[in-house]
C-alpha cells in the first residue's frame, strides 16, 4: 500500500494539471474578490442614483466569475477568511476543480495503460482504490490553502487587510467543507472506475459539482411529499453548511460526508476487483 | 512442489457467449522460453491476460508458482509483463517511467533503471518524453519496464512488434541471455515463427482459442526438419537394416508406420534398393521437409 501510494503522490507532482489547476483556483478567487469590489462600488453608485438602500438585509452583495455569490447582510468590508472561504465553497467552485483533477488523475492511469503495470503488482486491487482516495484529499486540502492564500492576498490588495477572525470556526468549516470535497471525489473515482471515459467522466464531473442533478432530487422530493431528499444531498451540503458553529448540523453533514464516502470508496473498490483491465 | 512454474486446466474466457479462449492446457516448466503461437485473434493476447491476472477467467484454473485460485495474488508481482501496447505515461520522461514502475513494486536501488535503459539502447533518451519515441523505442522501453524488478516469470505479448531487424536481433540476445544468467522463464507470443524458432524451447499453437498443439523444439524440428521419409508396415525390420547394413542411428518411427530418417539423405536411392532386395514391403520413399511456416499453417487452417 505504501509502495502505491508513493507511486501516486510521485505521479500527482509530475502532473501539469495539478500545478495548473492549483494556479487557476488562486487566479479564480483573486479575480471573483477584484469582481466583487468594482461591483460593489458600481452597486453603491446604481443605490445612490436610485435612492435603494444597499445595506438592506437580502441586497446581493455582488458576483463572482460568471457565479453568483449571495451572503445576506454580510458586510463585505469586514468579511474574515471564513466569510469568504464559504462564498467559494457554496458556488462550488472549488469543488468544479477537485472534481476536473479528479477525473484527470483517474482517467490518465487507464488511458495511457500503465495500470497494466500496477494492477498486477498490488496485493489487492482496492490499494489502487485507496491511494487515489489518499491523493485526492491531499489535493483537496492543498487546493484549500491554496484558496486560503488566494482570500489573504486579495483582502490585502483590496480590503485593507488581512482578517483572520475565529481561527477554530475557520478550521471547523474548512474542514467540514473539504470532508464535503473528498465525498464527492469518491463519486468521481467510482464515475470514472465505472465510465472508463474520460468525456462522459469530465461531463458528469461538471454536472455534479454545479448541482444539476438537483432537478432530480428535488423532483423526487415533490413525488414523495414527506422526505426532504435534499437534506441528505451530497452536493447541497455546501448550502447547509452554517457560517456559524452549530454542533448538530456539522455533525449531521458530517455523517452523510462519511457514509456517502464509504459507499462510493467501498463500491469502486468492488467494481474495480471485478473488472478486467483492457 | 509442480514441476510445471506455469500450468493451466481448461481455462476459457468467453465474450458474451463467443470463446475467445476455450479449454487451454499449456505446461511451462521453469527455465523455459515457450514461444506462444497463433494468428491474430487466435487468443494470445486474452490468455495472457489470464495469466497475469488482468483478466478474469470465466471457467479453468491456473496454477502459477505452485499457487492456484485466490492466492494467485500472492504471486502476480513475480511476473513481468508487456500485454498489447507498453503501458507509458506520455508526457513523463522514460526515466521518470521506470521510476514509477520502481517505486508502484518497492525497488529501492534506482541503478537498475540506467541499466535496463542501456539494456534496451535508450540510456541516451532517458530524458525525453515518450510521445516523442517511435514505437520501436515505446516497445524497448514496455520491455525494460516489464524486466523492472528481475521477475521470475517474463509474459511478453509480440514483444518484437515495430521493430527494426538490429532491433529484433538485440531482443532475442537480452531474452537468450536473461533466459540463461538468471534462469528466467519467458513466454513470448508472436505470429512471426522465424523469430520464434530462434529462441524458443517450447512452442504452444493456439487457433481460435483452442490449443491445437504444444511441442518442445526437439519435436518441432523433427516434424518440420529434411528427412527421408519411408511408409511401410514393416517398421521394425527397416529399423534393423537401417542399423546394421547403414549405420544410421539418427532415426525415428512416427505412428508405427512411418519411418523418419534424418542422417545419410543423400543415400535414399540405396536405403530403398536394399529395402527392396530384402522384401520389405515399401508403399512410399522419398525426402521431404516441411518449413514451420507450412507445418504452422497446416496446423491452423490457413491464415
Amino acid at each position: 500500500m505504501w509502495n502505491v501510494l508513493k507511486m501516486d503522490f510521485y505521479r500527482m507532482v509530475h502532473m501539469k494539471s495539478f500545478y495548473v489547476m492549483l494556479a487557476v483556483v488562486m487566479a479564480t478567487f483573486i479575480f471573483s474578490a477584484y469582481v466583487v469590489k468594482v461591483a460593489e462600488k458600481e452597486i453603491a453608485q446604481v443605490t445612490a442614483s436610485s435612492e435603494l438602500n444597499a445595506g438592506e438585509a437580502g441586497a446581493p452583495v455582488g458576483s463572482g466569475v460568471g457565479i453568483s455569490i449571495s451572503n445576506n447582510g454580510m458586510d463585505i468590508h469586514n468579511a474574515d477568511i471564513k466569510d469568504w472561504y464559504s462564498m467559494m465553497s457554496q458556488s462550488r467552485t472549488l469543488l468544479l476543480f477537485v472534481c476536473i483533477f479528479g477525473v484527470l488523475f483517474v482517467t490518465s492511469e487507464q488511458n495511457s495503460g500503465f495500470i497494466k503495470n500496477t494492477v498486477t503488482q498490488v496485493s489487492g486491487r482496492y490499494e489502487l482504490i485507496l491511494s487515489k482516495l489518499v491523493v485526492m484529499a491531499s489535493f483537496v486540502i492543498i487546493s484549500s490553502i491554496v484558496t486560503i492564500i488566494g482570500i489573504m492576498i486579495s483582502q490585502q490588495i483590496f480590503y485593507n487587510g488581512i482578517k483572520v477572525g475565529n481561527l477554530a470556526s475557520l478550521l471547523s468549516y474548512v474542514s467540514v467543507s473539504m470532508l464535503i470535497q473528498l465525498a464527492a471525489s469518491s463519486l468521481i473515482i467510482l464515475l470514472t472506475t465505472l465510465l472508463k471515459s474520460t468525456a462522459f467522466s469530465m461531463l458528469l464531473a461538471v454536472c455534479i459539482s454545479m448541482n444539476l442533478f438537483s432537478i432530480v432530487i428535488d423532483f423526487a422530493d415533490s413525488m414523495i411529499g414527506t422526505t426532504k431528499l435534499a437534506d441528505y444531498s451530497l452536493i447541497n451540503a455546501f448550502s447547509r453548511l452554517p457560517l456559524n458553529y452549530e454542533q448538530s448540523s456539522f455533525l449531521k453533514i458530517i455523517m452523510t460526508c462519511v457514509v456517502y464516502l464509504c459507499a462510493y470508496a467501498g463500491l469502486s473498490m468492488f467494481v474495480f476487483h471485478k473488472q478486467d483491465i483492457r | 512442489m509442480s514441476e510445471f512454474l506455469l500450468k493451466t486446466n481448461g481455462l476459457t474466457k468467453k465474450f458474451k457467449e463467443q470463446a475467445a479462449v476455450d479449454h487451454v492446457n499449456i505446461h511451462v516448466r521453469k527455465g523455459d522460453i515457450y514461444g506462444f503461437i497463433g494468428k491474430n485473434g487466435a487468443g494470445k493476447t486474452t490468455f495472457l491476460k489470464m495469466v497475469s491476472g488482468l483478466s478474469h477467467p470465466t471457467s479453468g484454473e491456473i496454477e502459477l508458482f505452485g499457487y492456484t485460485g485466490a492466492e494467485l495474488g500472492k504471486v502476480y508481482s513475480r511476473i513481468g509483463t508487456l500485454i498489447e501496447a507498453p503501458g507509458l505515461y506520455p508526457n513523463m520522461t522514460a526515466y521518470e517511467n521506470m521510476n514509477l514502475k520502481c517505486l508502484g513494486i518497492g525497488v529501492k536501488d534506482k541503478s537498475c533503471i540506467h541499466e535496463y535503459l542501456t539494456l534496451m539502447g535508450l540510456e541516451n533518451v532517458k530524458k525525453k518524453k515518450v510521445k516523442n519515441f517511435s514505437l520501436g523505442m515505446k516497445q524497448r522501453l514496455g520491455i525494460a519496464m516489464a524486466m523492472v524488478g528481475e521477475p521470475d516469470l517474463l509474459l511478453l505479448d509480440e514483444p518484437i512488434n515495430g521493430l527494426d531487424p538490429e532491433g529484433i536481433a538485440k531482443i532475442r540476445d537480452i531474452l537468450l541471455r536473461l533466459n540463461k544468467e538468471k534462469n528466467m522463464t519467458i513466454i513470448i507470443s508472436s505470429h512471426i515463427l522465424e523469430e520464434l524458432s530462434k529462441i524458443a524451447s517450447m512452442y504452444g499453437i493456439i487457433n481460435q482459442g483452442h490449443l491445437v498443439q504444444e511441442l518442445s523444439k526437439e519435436e518441432l524440428m523433427t516434424k518440420c526438419s529434411e528427412r527421408i521419409e519411408i511408409l511401410s508396415p514393416q517398421t521394425d525390420m527397416i529399423c534393423t537394416i537401417l542399423e546394421e547394413d547403414f549405420g544410421i542411428a539418427d532415426y525415428k518411427v512416427v505412428e508405427n508406420d512411418k519411418v523418419y530418417i534424418f542422417e545419410q539423405l543423400r543415400k535414399c536411392s540405396e536405403i530403398n534398393r536394399k529395402l527392396a532386395n530384402r522384401g520389405i514391403q515399401v508403399n512410399a520413399i522419398g525426402i521431404n521437409n516441411e518449413s514451420l511456416e507450412s507445418y504452422f499453417l497446416g496446423l491452423t487452417g490457413g491464415m
